[in-house]
Order: structure tokens, then sequence, then C-alpha cells
């Protein structure tokens, strides 16, 4: 079970007006199965294009992700592509205008042979149940929908394929803090139940915090700390990591005792 | 700092509906005083109506949005009074937008953006640049003199954010508004931005008007904390208290909301139900649908802010439990 | 695929949205030209080319409501053959270029670098040439009174024109409008989601990418239209003896102070064309929009 997904000595390069700018120099990493990790760092240290990476998006120019032990090459078969499964940041861009939901989620459980057709609406049903919405939405264009039902749209279109690592973009940054909270939950909901590996990339802590149980923080193409959620939080070892626990907003002041309880 | 308070913006039951005609409104009335070198933080989520409530103040309301009643005061040299919002710009107040990249002219280098406004005023070119390289200076841009010919697209996001307070502040207004100035930066960055706003409301004594979604934002920045739902103002106090001990339950769901540090919670407490769409609110509270504290007298009556400790308001006929929830 | 076309389909066809004010006096300008272009033999004489050269430049009458020409051609029925021919090549001269521009553009946008750079030298090249010396050259080359196939006389090299011209225009159009979509967070998420390349662009890539080409490819039936008419104007369209708009302005432009209808009645119909397809690209524009 030790090393579900594996980054061994990842290199990507970009082409950036002509010049060869190196976003990732180097990045090792293990995650087990049913593990989550949190990925966090300021813009530009390299977290999306790691998974970009690891979704076969852009070909690292040296080192090599493994899955289960196989290695993933530059030309993924969609039997591979199935297993690794994203949920993006923007909830409007990461949705095809022109497509209903339920056109959008039979096209990939019809493609990859989940389902026959027979089967296909009582699984459309069940995959609206797991993201909890209703299924009057399988019929709605995105436009109709709201940023947080959009976002469990794209859950749920991860979901549909049935992979085995769920890796999240800065997943809920887009969202208002009370959608955000609903959308947390069920992510940590799914890693919980379907026992799914998740990469969780963000620059909140505090949220990272809740969610995940190892953190890697990311700085100039480089991991510079990666160690249990809760280590990294009380005995930083780094000093960036040191900067980046001052500079996230103290949430202290808030008293939470009084919270009721439903 | 409660004493001789000079109020800069005085908003008198402004209301915001789609359209012409007395159709759905977006916000129904709405009352908000920002004094000067005071910064009072603007929470809501989105749709709540804070950003639309700002853009009001400068005459930026999109098309299909009209101004329907309400006054909006700025202080000028006579006093408190209405203004053409046009006349405004550039006037004595200020915006800061959200996103520096789009708000800011490509094809102007920095020292011309921020030596524009100077310029306009009929400030001579030497001098308009001398004084652009001060600002840049005072808003932490470092060695404005080397860069003043940097095009915005060569900054980064947290600079690009500097020279927009820079052009802010050229034209020496008394009141800034902010529109989420910060959402769109880095943690580090985002807490450098705060710190220059802090400094510049003591240095000059600016009163800021600051809207975001970010309660922590809030907790860092805002002297005073208004909260908005759905078009309407449900809590308004001083911000250490209104976070501390929330006195309307949609301030509380909020703080609620957001991920605790240490706790170690697996599950983050959340609002169920969503916002009414405008214009579909029948009566009685417009949390009440979503609350967890309501009563038969929500449905019924809407709340009208009250006070219930000094220089702090709420909305809600059961504000008495929450406070009763907080000793327990 | 099919029902995403037909969201596209249907912009073109219902008139309960956005811009439909705009597409409805479009509709009704061009449905009253398509209407007059078909009945054609039952409002007319039936014969353009017939001459009375006893009754030469005619003023208006119940037997000639638009009088008649130099040649003692009854104005009414050349018009109206007029209004058919030019709007049989606008389509055509639309059409080619279209489908030919497009075809190019989804390869520009999906092909390696090189041969992308390589076809937009091309288009830059094409976009520089001097149009009508080409179009001159072609019609000399071609001999304008040749009949082929389908097409009468003089119409090929024009279309011909047309599509070697044309295609630019569409190709960079569908070039950039890919370029936008393969860059959206649904197409990533349509590839990581393992759909094959090919599904990938027929399902998301261009539902998403032709509605910009839609908008254009009404207004161009007018371009096209107003094109042929200045060519024959020119001498470089079809024979001066077919009816044709810009051919029948061109051959009236010396009675213009004693018979201006015959000048005005086709130009009028042009504008008229011009606005009511631009009108409709308008409205599906609005429409089309996000």
């Amino acid at each position: 079970m030790k090393d579900f997904v594996r980054f061994e000595n990842l290199h990507v390069d970009y082409l950036r007006k002509g010049a060869v700018a190196h976003v990732l120099k180097g990045i090792s990493l293990d995650v087990t199965r049913g593990q989550c990790l949190g990925v966090v760092g300021e813009s530009g240290c390299g977290k999306t294009t790691l998974a970009s990476a690891l979704l076969g998006l852009v070909i690292p120019a040296q080192g090599r992700i493994l899955l289960e032990g196989e290695e993933l090459g530059r030309h993924r078969s969609s039997a591979q592509r199935r297993r690794i499964q994203m949920v993006f940041q923007d909830p409007v861009a990461s949705l095809n205008p022109r497509r209903t939901v339920r056109s959008v989620l039979s096209e990939l459980m019809i493609h990859h042979k989940l389902v026959g057709r027979s089967g296909l609406d009582a699984a459309l049903k069940q995959i609206m149940d797991r993201v909890r919405l209703p299924a009057a939405a399988l019929d709605a264009y995105p436009a109709r929908l709201s940023g947080g039902q959009r976002q469990r749209i794209a859950i749920a279109r991860a979901l549909v394929v049935q992979p085995d690592v769920l890796v999240a973009d800065e997943a809920v940054s887009a969202l208002d803090v009370s959608v955000q909270a609903h959308i947390i939950n069920l992510l940590r909901e799914l890693c919980d139940d379907l026992g799914l590996t998740m990469i969780f990339i963000s620059h909140n802590l505090a949220v990272v915090r809740v969610l995940c149980d190892r953190v890697a923080v990311m700085h100039g193409g480089h991991v510079v700390e990666d160690r249990p959620t809760e280590a990294i939080f009380a005995d930083p070892q780094h000093d960036y990591t040191r900067a980046l626990l001052k500079a996230s907003l103290p949430m202290g002041i808030l008293n939470l005792s009084q919270t009721p309880t439903r | 700092m409660m004493a001789a308070q000079t109020p800069l913006l005085v908003m008198d039951g402004l209301s915001l509906g789609l359209g012409s005609g007395n159709r759905a409104m977006i916000v129904p009335s709405l009352n908000l005083t920002v004094n000067a070198g005071e910064c009072l933080g603007l929470v809501g989520e989105s749709g709540s109506g804070k950003s639309l409530s700002l853009r009001a103040i400068l005459g930026l309301l999109p098309n299909s949005i009209h101004r329907s009643a309400g006054r909006i005061l700025l202080r000028g040299p006579t006093g408190l009074a209405e203004h053409d919002p046009a006349s405004l710009r550039g006037n004595g107040i200020s915006m800061v937008f959200q996103e520096p990249m789009s708000s800011l002219n490509p094809s102007m280098r920095i020292g011309d953006l921020v030596a524009a406004g100077l310029r306009a005023k009929g400030m001579a070119r030497g001098k308009a640049r001398t004084k652009a390289i001060s600002l840049l200076r005072e808003v932490g841009f470092p060695a404005p003199e080397k860069r003043l010919d940097d095009w915005p697209h060569q900054l980064s996001g947290g600079l690009r954010q500097r020279v927009m307070i820079a052009m802010a502040l050229s034209v020496e207004p008394a009141l800034l508004l902010c529109d989420e100035p910060t959402t769109a930066l880095d943690v580090t960055t985002q807490e450098q931005i705060l710190l220059l706003l802090e400094r510049l409301k003591k240095d000059r004594g600016l009163g800021i008007l600051f809207v975001t979604h970010d309660l922590s934002v809030i907790s860092r920045i805002a002297d005073r904390t208004a909260v908005m739902y759905a078009g309407r103002l449900v809590e308004e106090g001083p911000t250490a208290e209104l976070l501390a001990a929330p006195r309307h339950p949609y301030t509380l769901a909020l703080l609620s909301c957001l991920p605790q540090a240490g706790t170690g919670q697996r599950r983050l407490q959340a609002i169920d139900g969503t916002p009414p769409a405008a214009g579909e609110h029948g009566g009685g509270c417009i949390f009440a649908p979503r609350c967890t504290f309501a009563a038969h007298q929500c449905l019924t009556a809407e709340p009208v802010l009250a006070d219930i400790a000094p220089a702090h308001r709420t909305a809600c006929y059961r504000h008495v439990l929450l406070r009763e929830g907080l000793s327990r | 695929m099919m029902q995403t076309m037909r969201s596209n389909l249907h912009a073109l066809f219902t008139l309960r949205e956005r811009g439909s004010g705009k597409i409805a006096v479009g509709y009704a300008i061009i449905g009253l030209f398509v209407f007059t272009a078909m009945a054609a033999p039952w409002i007319t004489t039936g014969e353009p080319a017939r001459q009375d050269l006893l009754n030469r430049l005619a003023f208006p009458s119940f037997a000639h409501p638009l009088g008649t020409d130099q040649l003692g051609r009854d104005v009414w029925t050349r018009l109206v053959y007029a209004i058919q021919l030019d709007f049989r090549i606008g389509i055509l001269g639309m059409l080619l270029p279209a489908i030919l521009g497009s075809l190019i553009g989804v390869a520009s946008a999906l092909s390696p670098h090189w041969l992308d750079a390589a076809i937009s030298r091309l288009a830059d090249i094409i976009i520089s040439l001097p149009l009508f010396v080409f179009f001159l050259a072609l019609a000399g080359l071609l001999g304008p009174g040749s009949d082929w196939g389908p097409f009468g006389p003089g119409e090929l090299p024009i279309l011909l024109g047309f599509t070697l011209l044309g295609w630019v225009v569409y190709a960079r159009l569908l070039r950039t409008e890919m370029h936008r979509i393969l860059a959206m967070e649904y197409i990533r998420a349509a590839i990581t989601g393992g759909l094959p390349l090919h599904r990938v662009i027929i399902g998301h890539v261009m539902p998403n990418a032709v509605g910009q080409t839609l908008v254009y490819m009404c207004v161009d039936i007018g371009l096209a239209i107003l094109s042929l008419a200045t060519l024959s104007f020119l001498g470089a369209g079809v024979p001066l003896d077919r009816p044709e708009l810009g051919g029948m302005i061109s051959a009236s432009r010396t009675v213009i102070s004693s018979n201006w209808w015959l000048v005005a009645a086709p130009g009028a119909v042009l504008a008229l064309m011009g606005t009511g397809l631009a009108l409709i690209g308008d409205g599906l524009d609005d429409r089309l929009k996000p």
C-alpha cells in the first residue's frame, strides 16, 4: 500500500518568451493510498504545474511519475487517465457552457463502459446523491447553477469515472465561505467513504489544516518541507514554512465556543 | 477614538433595484457611515449587494442596476452634501479594485499612470513625475525612480496593487474605497498590502471603506464591521466585539464556516440552504429560513437594526439567545 | 454534439430571446427578397433579356413598373432576376470560403507549431494581395463568358476568387476561437476524463468555437453580394447582359440625371440586403454571447 502515487525527481520546464523557465526543479513525493496530501505555496511556486504533470497535461523534462508502481508515460491510455481525476478552481470555466450536466456525465460513463444504457439513469441519480444535488439539476446548463452547485457538478464529473486519485487545484478558493465549508465537507466525506487518495492544492493554510493528513510546502519549484499536518503547523522546520504560517492571517480572534449544535 | 468623529461618508437609505421601477430590490435600504481615520469593513457573500453599494458611491453601477432611492452624503469643503458622482472621481475620493491587472491601463508606463491624476489637475510634467516617485515610495514600491518606465505587465500582483494605491493617493483623497483589494493576492503579499493600508489610514487620517468576503482580512484591518446578507445590513459593530461575540445568527454562522486552528475538527460547520434571490423574499426576517435560532416571530415581521451595546447594532429578535450562548 | 449543434442552430431560428428585434427585422427584409426572387416567373415578364428597342428609357407605367433601360428591357423584371443571381452568388460565395477556411483553421490550431506558422504566413500573403487585380487576372484567365457546369457565365471565376481569398478570415476566426476554447478548464477536464482527442474536439471544442463563425457567415453573404456588385460595376463580374445589381447600376449611370430610378432601385436593394443580413448577424451575436 505504500507509495500509491510517487513523484521521482520531477523536473518541468516551460518555454516563456524564448527563454526556458524551470518550474519544477526535482520534486520527489510519495502519497500512500487513501491519504490526503495538501500542497501549499504561493502562486508561481509550481504547485499547479505539479498537478498538471500528474494529470499528463504537461510533459516532464526529467524524472517520472508512478501510480501503484506503474509509470505514467508521455502518452496515456484512456484507462490510465481515468484513474486520476481533477477538480479545477474556477467553477465557471471548468464546465462546458453548451452541455447539460447529464450529457457530460453520461458521456464519460459510457466512454469508460462503466454502465450500460439501461443502468444509466440510476447511475446518474446515484452520483447526484453522492454530491448532494437534486436529480433535477441533471438537465440544467451550467449557467443556471450557483457557484457551489457548479463545483459539486465538477466533483461529480471527476467521481463518475471511479478514479483512485482526486486532484483538487484551489477547488474551494473561488467560493464563498459558507459554500466553501460545504465543499470541504464533501471532499472529506469522499476520501473517507470511497478511500480516495487526494492531492489538495491550496494557498489557504487553514483549509489545508482541516482537510489534509500531510502537507508539502512548495517554494521556487522545490518541496521545502513535507510532514504530517499537525507537525508542520506546530513546529515548522523550514524558514519559508515559518514565513508562510506567519503571513496567513490569525484566526485566534474568533471564538467558537458558542457554535450552536444541530 | 469614539470622540470627535468626522463622518466622511453617510449612506442614508440607499436603495438599489434591478431595472427601473420598483421591481426586484437588490439593496432595499442601506444606512452606513464612514468616519475619518477609520476603516469600515463591509462583509458579505457574493450577491449580498456589498460591491454594488460601494460602486453606487462613485456612480459606477452597471446598466441593469438602478438606484431608486436614498442619499449618499460625502464630506466636501462645505460639509456633508450630495455630489454628482462624476465630479467625485479623482476628487477627494478614490477606489482600489480587486484585479490590479485589468484595472491598470496596460499601454501606460507606471510613472505615467501615477502622474495622470496629477497632470489632469494641471500639475507640470516634471513636478508630477517627482510627486509620482514620492507616492510610489510612500506605498513601499522599491526603487521607484528606476522603475517609472516599467509597464504594468512587468510587475508582480503585489506591486501592481501598490501602483494602484499610489494612483488612488495621487488625488489626495480623504476617503478610500477598496473592493476586495487583497483577494487576488498571495497570503504574504496580502499581509503587506493590509499593513500598507493600515499605515496610510494612520498617517493620512484616511477613511477606508473595505469591501470583502474574507472575515480573516476583516479581522486584520477593520475598526468597525458591517455584515450584509441579501442586500440588508444584519449586524454592525466594533470588529473585535463583533467577531468575538456576534449578535446576529448569520454572522455567527459565517464565522463557524471558517476552519478553526488547532481544534482537530474534521467537519466544518456549514449553513444549509441558499440566500434568497432578489425580490424572492416574502416577509419576516430575511435569514429566518436558514437560521437555527428562528422562532415564530421571525417569520412574520422583519426585524430592524437596533442598538444592543454601544456602537453595536443587530437586526435580530433573538440576539439575547446568542449572548446567552456565549456565556454558557 | 448533436445537442450542442442544435443549440447553435436554435439560436438562429427562435424569436423569443436576446437580439430578437434585430433578427426579426433582418428576417423580414431578407424574407421579402427571397419571396420576390422565388416568385419571379409569376410577378415579372419572365424574360429579363427581352429588348424593346422602340420603347427605350420609358418612364414607369403599368406595363413596366420601373420603366425600361437603354435597350428597352423591363427594369422590374431585370431587378427581380438580379436579386436571384446576387443571392445565389452571395450564398455560394460565403459557403465555399467558409468550408475551406474552417477546415484550414481547425487544422492550423491543432497542428504543430511550424505548420501553424506556415499557414499564418500564407494567410498574411493572401490578405496583402490587391484583390481586384487578382480578380481581373482570374477573369481574364478563365474567360468571362464561359458557362461551366451548374454555374452561369462569369460565375466560376468569381466564386473561385472568393474562395481563394475569403478562406483567410474563416481560418483566422476559427483558429483564434479554437485556441481560446482549448485553454478552458472544461477542455482539460474532458482530456483528463480520458475522452479520446476526436471526441474532445468534436464534442467540446467545436460547439463552443463555431458561434462567431456563424455570426460572420451571415454578414459575409452581404459582403459577397457587395463584392459581386462592385466587380460587375467595374466590368470584372458577370457579363453585362446578365441581370446583376452592380451591373445594372453601372449600365445606367450615364442616364442618372433623366432616369435616376434605374440606379436608385438596384442601389436601394443592395443597401437593404446588406442591412438585413448584418441585422441577423448582429442579433445572433447578441444571442450567442454567454
